[in-house]
């Protein structure tokens, strides 16, 4: 309300005339730069509150790491732990990679080809808790991937309908209005036809020395 | 199957944050969240130039997206987050609209003022 000026009886009219001019741009922005830092303090500081011995957030979703079988083989292949030739072991049924984030252990598989040249699993192992890596967690951004295209996925159609909706709305509402009389339009309608013409000749001419 | 485990993950996590340690964390979400939207309505109501008004507008969405976010985290789903990013959609829309509401009424009016508007009192 710094830009403001108090509305006094009867001139209601000149408000906003007031209104589209600050009168103190400096003090309201350092007030403004106060404010969000003191709300921004605010709303981390219940943070601090934790337990420290909690179970991290990404942790507590990494049960989702099950769905992400590629994920595993790119975090073990960073953390220098897949040999070559070697994965995170897929179930055959559902293809899900076999990770126990309890227990902490994960089963490899090493991928080769079998007698009659078709893709095969030749050998298994386990990774113990001792070589589990530290970066092997699961975000919330995954678990939020999982949620809008799993759970929700009619809510992106519904978005895409009412982003285009809106976008023809916007240009309908915006677009400017010429006013043209008709023997106008009429001349202007003669003169971007006879400009097509040319252009047209001009792509015959074109062609043709080119042919 | 994929449900059931999302289940588990989501019983995994409750287990890890009790319920009455959430709710001290949850309160200063809940009261910026609160103040941002007692500032939008604030300006909605005491401006007169239809821009900033529209500009409240948007901070109060954002303070109701804030308090869901936080809800969505003190009850460890992902709806709310969800639930966010749709609502960013749909207040993308809305300021598309808005600002080629804002536009043609200037184009009118020649003046951003609310007050140039006022036979379209109820």
């Amino acid at each position: 309300m710094l830009a403001t000026q108090a509305p006094t009886g009867e001139d209601d009219d000149e408000l906003g005339e007031v209104d589209a001019v600050a009168r103190e741009p400096m003090l309201a922005c350092a007030i403004g730069f106060v404010l969000v830092g003191l709300m921004t303090s605010a709303m981390f500081g219940g943070v601090g509150q934790l337990p420290k011995n909690h179970i991290s957030e990404a942790q507590a979703s990494s049960a989702v790491l099950e769905h992400l079988p590629r994920k595993v083989d790119k975090i073990l292949d960073r953390a220098g732990l897949l040999e070559d030739g070697w994965r995170a072991a897929r179930d055959p049924i559902t293809g899900l990679a076999m990770i126990d984030v309890d227990a902490q252990t994960i089963e490899l598989e090493l991928i080769g080809e079998d007698d009659h040249g078709h893709e095969a699993v030749l050998s298994t192992r386990t990774l113990g808790p001792d070589e589990w890596p530290e970066s092997m967690v699961g975000e919330n951004l995954d678990r939020l991937g999982f949620n809008l295209l799993n759970d929700h996925p009619m809510m992106i159609e519904v978005a895409g309908i009412i982003l285009l909706m809106a976008m023809l709305g916007a240009t309908v509402l915006a677009r400017k209005h010429t006013e043209l009389e008709e023997a106008l339009k009429a001349a202007q309608a003669r003169k971007l036809g006879s400009m097509f013409e040319d252009d047209e000749h001009g792509v015959t001419h074109a062609s043709g020395r080119n042919g | 199957m994929h449900s059931m485990q999302m289940f588990e993950s989501f019983q995994l996590a409750q287990l890890a944050f009790p319920a009455e340690m959430s709710a001290s964390v949850l309160a200063p979400y809940l009261f910026v969240s609160a103040a941002m939207f007692a500032i939008g309505l604030i300006g909605f109501l005491t401006r007169k130039n239809m821009i900033i008004m529209f500009l409240c507008t948007e901070l109060m969405f954002q303070a109701a997206g804030l308090a869901l976010i936080a809800f969505g985290r003190h009850h460890l789903g992902s709806d709310g987050q969800t639930f966010v990013i749709f609502v960013l959609c749909v207040a993308a829309a809305e300021a598309a609209m808005a600002l080629a509401l804002v536009v043609l009424l200037f184009r009118h009016r020649e003046s951003l003022s609310a007050s140039a508007w006022k036979e379209l009192n109820g």
